[in-house]
């Protein structure tokens, strides 16, 4: 018998996989893009579709949780005598976001099937953004919270936005320029990121660096709440 | 590497709760540690502490990581019940038997706290095991079985640390007992040596614990 310990990705994947439900949600979005594209084949709203779709699901995936499973103990086995736990964060960001990303990558493959002859949709800057964006975020904020607690969080504010007619102000910050409307942009995009996909082509270089920032900020501070995580174990019946 | 692992004057805060005090330990390769105190003594922080689980609020742990694996079980309490056992087992290399394809926390107490044992267990480095309430749940076989692995484990040059409230079992494999109250140890029994009388030595660990239960 030698070590077997296993490595953090393997473990992880092991604990926490994604749900049966989320593969399910995943599977109708992708078949959803399928059929919509053999009804209207061409038409490029199908893709925008998909994207926003798949974008909400993110929200709940990457959502995934550290607290209350760690207070429980369900971690100890991957986190005694660690020296370093950065690895376990890596590991614990791409197995809370690899499906929705794996997902995404379909829908990259379903917009080169769709409209062949031109860049996909959900490839380019903007859209990969929008991404990251909802998976980092999303990952972080539920890290010392609850499960799905992010994705949420980001429906009630759209709820909340869209029944108070404030989404056609967030949409007008991308037309303008300057810092300050790049800074109110980026705001925008974190309080609502599907405006990253519809304004797409308004998006100004500028915002799409302050939103990679911030982004990897978060992820970074995601890291950070694993790394220093030093909680008392919680007896649950 | 030989597995140890020393603590150092270690204190350990929750909030303005003391739970351990200015604690000071090693634990060295080919030796089988006990902890015994009453509920709510701090015993499962220590491990906690041992296994570097938790941070002390002072004080230093040291160990030897190079090449050393430390292996912790905190309880069936603590795996997690989505996994079935075949897959936990094979996480960690072990062959599954025939009853475990259901998920863990389906399983009866006793089987899934022989599940996470035996995962545990299932390292053939010499190790530091860090196991809190290991016996518990376990039938008369089963903790037959777990001394047995815990005395081949300290042979084969690991470190062990355990906690009990069942002192005749761990008079069984202990080579020193510690006893934790209130945050603090408060006294340590060699055991080496007393093996033969078996009896003697669980009376006499019993006698320091109720002593200094009564004096707390």
């Amino acid at each position: 018998m030698t070590d077997s310990t296993p490595t953090p990705l393997r473990f992880l994947w092991a604990v926490q996989p994604p749900s049966i439900a989320a593969g399910c949600a995943g599977g109708a979005i992708l078949g959803f893009g399928v059929l919509l594209a053999m009804t209207a084949p061409g038409d490029a709203s199908t893709i925008d579709t998909v994207m926003a779709l798949a974008l909400f699901l993110q929200m709940f995936l990457a959502s995934s949780g550290f607290r209350q499973r760690c207070l429980r103990g369900h971690f100890d086995p991957l986190l005694a005598g660690r020296l370093s736990r950065w690895r376990v964060a890596a590991a614990h960001w791409v197995v809370s976001a690899g499906p929705g990303l794996a997902i995404w990558a379909a829908i990259v493959g379903l917009a080169c099937w769709v409209q062949p002859r031109t860049w996909p949709a959900p490839a380019t800057a903007p859209a990969l953004l929008a991404v990251f964006v909802v998976s980092t975020v999303a990952w972080t904020v539920s890290l010392p919270t609850v499960k799905y607690a992010a994705g949420s969080v980001w429906i009630l504010m759209l709820l909340f936005l869209a029944a108070t007619h404030r989404l056609a102000a967030l949409r007008n910050v991308f037309y303008q320029t300057g810092w300050g409307p790049s800074l109110r942009a980026a705001r925008a995009v974190i309080m609502c990121p599907l405006l990253l996909l519809s304004e797409a082509s308004a998006v100004e270089p500028t915002v799409i660096g302050i939103l990679a920032a911030a982004a990897v900020a978060a992820g970074v501070i995601g890291a950070v709440y694993i790394v220093r995580f030093d909680g008392r174990l919680v007896e649950v019946e | 590497m030989a597995p140890r692992v020393e603590l150092r004057h270690v204190t350990k805060r929750y909030g303005r709760r003391v739970a351990i005090d200015d604690v000071t330990l090693a634990v060295e390769a080919g030796e089988i540690v006990g902890l015994v105190g009453p509920n709510g003594a701090g015993k499962t922080t220590l491990l906690r502490l041992v296994a570097g689980l938790l941070r002390a609020t002072s004080g230093q742990r040291l160990a030897d990581h190079a090449g050393t694996t430390i292996r912790y079980f905190g309880g069936e309490r603590t795996l997690p019940p989505n996994v079935s056992a075949r897959r936990w087992l094979a996480l960690w290399s072990r062959a599954s038997d025939s009853t475990t394809s259901r998920r863990l926390g389906v399983l009866s107490r006793g089987t899934r706290q022989r599940v996470g044992l035996d995962a545990v267990l299932a390292v053939g480095a010499p190790a530091l095991f860090v196991l809190d309430e290991p016996w518990e749940g376990l039938d008369p076989a089963g903790s037959r079985w777990l001394s047995d692995a815990l005395t081949r484990k300290k042979r084969e040059g690991a470190a062990v640390f355990v906690s009990s409230h069942r002192i005749y079992d761990l008079a069984d494999v202990c080579d020193r007992c510690l006893f934790l109250v209130n945050g603090r140890l408060s006294a340590e029994e060699v055991a080496r040596g007393e093996r033969a009388d078996g009896d003697s030595l669980t009376a006499r660990l019993y006698g320091t614990f109720n002593q200094l239960v009564r004096r707390a």
